[in-house]
């Protein structure tokens, strides 16, 4: 995130204009960000323990299973809302942005399409709410291992975010 | 004794009661060991003992899986109001959820229904709770 700053802060000093073109050179060099004003930052990313072996029932064939959660918080701290459109991991075959609400005491979760990191804010994914369901986990999860998750907004572009089984 | 019913491929709710549910055990520190914490799968056709036993292992070795047949499950969730319902997405190829009732229901050493607890209670709140039922046990 060094990166991001420093690069964010040499565009501001540069203007804008006739060298626009620099600019987008050295936020090229930067990786992810690919618009103007848009920085997102990632704090706190940590996730579920998780099985994945698949059982198998007298009857029944095999089935996938190995489900986790990541938790982390989204800070935006460009002048623009952003979006997360799609995630992804090589731990799961399925990251989706959900969000678990109880009713009478039986809890649901339901798909969120895109989640919005409105400009200048911060979204928090936490347990028991919003957060990014992992669904046929390819390999146990245990306490203090470590895997990335990519996720992608529609203005930030690409971000890689280390995330710790807790 | 804590009861929840959950299954192991839950990703928010039943990880985060089983970490609640570690918590209440460290916070119990010698009384720990007197109190007993079931889980009983609301997904039995995934939830094999084996696999019940591998899951709740990464929360506490304390903690107990528990399955049945389908009548004795089917007995069990009706005694306590629990609600399951699978949800299944199409071509998902990632198997299924399960909405579920996320209640802890907290039974006393003569085997009677004391309390339960929303999603989200406070670990500190529920040893509390077992720590007065076991002051009972010894009156």
């Amino acid at each position: 995130m060094a990166c991001g700053r420093r690069c964010m802060d040499g565009y501001g000093m540069l203007g804008l204009g006739v060298v626009a073109t620099v600019a987008a050179a050295v936020l090229a060099g930067c990786g992810p960000r690919t618009a103007v004003g848009v920085k997102i930052r990632v704090e706190n990313a940590w996730a579920r323990p998780a099985v994945t072996e698949t059982a198998r029932h007298e009857g029944g064939g095999a089935q996938p299973g190995g489900a986790s959660a990541i938790y982390l918080t989204l800070v935006n701290e460009g002048q623009e809302d952003d979006r997360l459109i799609t995630a992804w991991t090589d731990v799961a075959r399925r990251a989706e942005v959900h969000a678990t609400k109880t009713e009478d005491g039986v809890t649901t979760m339901y798909h969120l399409p895109e989640l919005v990191v409105p400009a200048r804010g911060r979204v928090e994914l936490r347990p028991g709410g919003v957060h990014l369901m992992l669904a046929g986990v390819t390999r146990n999860l245990n306490v203090g291992d470590r895997f990335q998750v990519a996720l992608r907004f529609e203005k930030a572009g690409t971000l890689t975010v280390d995330v710790e089984v807790r | 004794m804590l009861l929840f019913f959950g299954y192991t491929s839950c990703p928010d709710v039943c990880p985060t009661t089983l970490a609640s549910w570690k918590q209440v055990h460290a916070a119990l520190g010698g009384d720990g060991s007197k109190a007993r914490f079931l889980f009983v799968t609301v997904d039995p056709e995934r939830d094999t003992p084996a696999r019940l036993k591998r899951y709740l292992a990464i929360f506490s070795p304390d903690f107990v899986g528990l399955t049945g047949t389908q009548q004795a499950l089917a007995a069990t969730y009706r005694a306590y109001g629990v609600v399951r319902e699978k949800v299944t997405r199409s071509g998902s190829g990632v198997g299924y959820l399960v909405n579920h009732t996320a209640r802890t229901y907290l039974i006393d050493p003569a085997g009677f229904l004391r309390l339960s607890y929303g999603f989200g209670t406070l670990p500190k709140d529920i040893a509390e709770d077992i720590r007065r039922l076991l002051l009972e046990g010894q009156r």
